[in-house]
């Protein structure tokens, strides 16, 4: 992670999928925004609610980017890990890329059968007085059962289409959705099952002493007292990043 | 052991939902992007830390970076940042709130330092961190900011106090903490009360008069962890071995010369004043008076003459104190004050740009007018002042005057690493102000060594003074450590 080149790309395709065209000059990087993306990230609800008053288009900015620190100017945006911008940026691409149904683009002149998958993918948040986040993208076929494990990879070499294509056509499935999530979900809490999970006991050993710690003091403190369990608590949270159904012959 | 478990079922059924009735699906590149963005996001574990690899324009110190990792990694968000002044604990705090913001870890925060400081911890932690705050003025919205910045005295107000004690903090910083160190103050038992999950405190001067300002500052942030017990008597060695681990889990220090820097060296000098006969014989008059009198605090009165005429007239014009006409009359009578005397001599053989230190205000006019009488130009400078003069006053120092006469409240805040001479013209009680008043000059960017001029007039209270500092100085070099040359070493 924090590479530049690989945010820079993000960011790219994230202007280019919502139309926004991407001047390059060195190391200046401005884009030219749609009137939908202005509204979007650059914070002038007046402006545009005034345009619309008068019955005016309105004239997108254009926005300077910045992908590193030391590039930064007042007329330049800093795209960073955590930055307001990418922060903006982010939660917009997360937001429309959460849910789909997609269909295998395939060439043919045959009546070909595509298999239905639910792929989902987990951000898993390992929490304690320690802190690591990972992601698992699991797939489940909703005929046969089976599942795989970095499905996002696996299904990233084919091409995709939100419609089906010439004498492809879907099998019901046998498994209902909710049973495939349900069998995913429990996959993904056995594989956790088998790690030793050191961290979580580290955080429950301080907890207890912290605990003891504040038993010889002050008992009163009930706020106190619940900071200090939930500071140590040992916890694994699971958050959907995105999922769907795929097609697939 | 038990670990919690948290799923998201509520975005499985928003799936399903959006699945039957066709809506908001994404085409293959938006799902795709959606996955590498979050994928990018992802932080890995906290035992390598984000903010720094964030932050390329700003230079981090190996000891600042050393304090964040402990803090974030071992003692999980609770500490008392105790470096040495002059040594960048903002830095270190605003590393530790990047780190916890970047990871999503924090959301709320409350920071507490005095008024004078507000604007510059919120230009700092934008410029520096980027990170955006606000500052808390007439009508603060406690509830709707995620990052404020307010003084102690505005946040303990009644109708604020009540708004903050109702919401849950992610992480609480106090700067200037030392001021926390009673534990029956109105201010301590606010900060007690909030509802915090991370906590910084700040101070380079954990310890002041007892060992017990320690004690309580700790149960702040591991309550329980030391105990009374612990500090009673840290004169002791046996109690001291024992303390020093469990101090490591409370408290971050560096000294400037445990540090990677090249720090400049520190001279202290004692300047005995010896009194004339008159003066003599004033003071004990003065001391008899105040005794047959009962006068209360009189330890003050005496401190006051000791500055200056003008600071004990002040007062016992202020104070009204029973007949002292007589008083005040004979005290016209004396001749130009000995110490300020003093004071002309030093800053001429000095010739070079001088902070002058006085606890009083009486004192601060009368030494720029003596000053002036002698043809040396002079700034006042208190932290009363708003931050427009204050900058003002600065500058001006800097650029064009040889000598800043500053009261104790300049004691914080301000950066005077231009000048390397400071006379303490009179001294506090307590050495951990003396401290402070030095980390003005002595800090990040002095280019010359720092010589430090104390004042004491022999055989009054102010010889007093000098033995309660170095009595101190030994209980604070028990818990934090080497100070650094404050007061000439005795022999």
């Amino acid at each position: 992670m924090m590479n530049h080149p690989s945010l820079k790309q993000l960011i790219y395709d994230y202007f280019n999928l919502n139309h926004c065209s991407i001047h390059t000059e060195g190391e200046k990087t401005t884009v030219h925004l749609t009137k939908e993306m202005d509204q979007l990230l650059m914070n002038r609800p007046f402006y545009w609610h005034y345009q619309d008053m008068m019955k005016q288009e309105g004239i997108p900015l254009q926005l300077d980017l910045s992908f590193s620190p030391l590039n930064r100017t007042n007329n330049n945006s800093l795209i960073q890990l955590g930055s307001d911008l990418f922060m903006k940026i982010y939660a917009d691409a997360i937001e429309k890329g959460r849910f789909t149904n997609l269909y295998q683009i395939i060439q043919t002149d045959k009546q070909t059968a595509l298999y239905p998958w639910l792929i989902i993918t987990v951000k898993i948040t390992y929490k304690g007085d320690y802190h690591e986040e990972n992601m698992h993208s699991l797939a489940i076929n909703l005929i046969k059962g089976t599942i795989i494990d970095h499905a996002f990879n696996h299904f990233s070499n084919d091409e995709w289409s939100n419609q089906i294509s010439d004498y492809c056509y879907v099998l019901t499935p046998l498994i209902r959705i909710e049973n495939g999530y349900q069998r995913i979900m429990k996959c993904l809490t056995e594989q956790l099952s088998y790690k030793k999970h050191i961290w979580a006991r580290y955080a429950y050993e301080n907890q207890q002493k912290h605990l003891a710690y504040f038993d010889s003091m002050d008992k009163n403190d009930e706020t106190e007292l619940e900071n200090i369990k939930a500071n140590y608590q040992p916890s694994i949270i699971y958050k959907i990043v995105n999922c769907g159904i795929f097609h697939c012959s | 052991m038990h670990i919690k478990m948290m799923t998201d079922d509520h975005t499985f059924d928003d799936f399903t939902h959006a699945l039957t009735q066709s809506t908001n699906l994404a085409t293959w590149e938006q799902f795709a992007l959606a996955h590498k963005m979050a994928e990018f996001s992802l932080c890995p574990s906290i035992d390598s830390l984000i903010a720094p690899s964030l932050l390329s324009h700003l230079t981090i110190l190996p000891h600042q970076l050393t304090t964040v990792k402990k803090v974030v990694q071992d003692m999980n968000g609770r500490a008392l940042l105790a470096d040495e002044v002059g040594l960048g604990k903002t830095i270190e705090a605003g590393l530790i709130l990047k780190e916890y913001l970047i990871r999503g870890l924090v959301k709320k925060v409350l920071i507490l330092c005095p008024a004078s400081l507000n604007h510059q911890w919120a230009e700092e932690l934008y410029n520096k961190f980027h990170i955006r705050t606000t500052i808390a003025k007439k009508n603060p919205n406690w509830k709707q900011s995620k990052i404020m910045i307010s003084s102690i005295d505005l946040a303990k107000r009644s109708q604020h106090q009540d708004i903050i004690l109702s919401l849950p903090y992610d992480l609480v910083i106090i700067d200037e903490a030392h001021k926390l160190k009673n534990n029956r103050t109105k201010n301590y038992q606010f900060v007690k009360q909030i509802n915090k999950k991370y906590c910084l405190l700040l101070t380079a001067t954990p310890v002041h008069n007892s060992s017990h300002d320690l004690y309580h500052l700790s149960q702040l942030i591991k309550p329980g962890l030391i105990t009374k017990k612990d500090v009673d008597h840290l004169a002791n060695d046996a109690n001291h071995i024992e303390l020093r681990p469990k101090l490591d889990q409370v408290m971050t220090r560096f000294m400037r010369k445990e540090t990677s820097i090249q720090w400049n060296q520190r001279f202290s000098y004692l300047i005995p004043i010896e009194l004339n006969e008159d003066e003599s014989t004033f003071y004990q008059d003065l001391l008899r008076y105040l005794r047959t009198h009962s006068v209360s605090f009189y330890h003050l009165y005496l401190r006051e003459w000791c500055s200056s005429h003008q600071a004990l007239y002040l007062s016992i014009k202020k104070n009204q104190l029973p007949d002292h006409q007589l008083i005040l009359n004979r005290l016209n009578t004396l001749n130009e004050h000995p110490k300020a005397l003093k004071l002309i001599e030093l800053v001429k053989n000095i010739n070079h740009k001088c902070v002058v230190f006085t606890e009083f205000r009486g004192t601060q006019a009368y030494l720029q007018w003596l000053l002036h009488q002698h043809g040396i130009s002079s700034v006042l400078y208190s932290g009363h002042f708003k931050k427009g003069k204050r900058e003002w006053v600065q500058q001006l120092f800097k650029d064009k005057i040889q000598v800043m006469i500053a009261t104790e409240a300049a004691g914080e805040g301000i950066n005077l690493q231009f000048c390397h001479h400071l006379i303490n013209y009179d001294l506090p009680w307590n050495p951990m102000r003396v401290e402070q008043r030095i980390g003005r000059i002595h800090r990040l960017g002095q280019q010359q060594d720092v010589h430090i001029y104390n004042f004491s007039i022999k055989h009054t209270i102010e010889d007093t003074i000098m033995d309660q500092l170095y009595k101190k100085l030994a209980i604070c070099k028990w818990v934090v450590g080497d100070l650094d040359e404050i007061l000439p070493q005795i022999h």
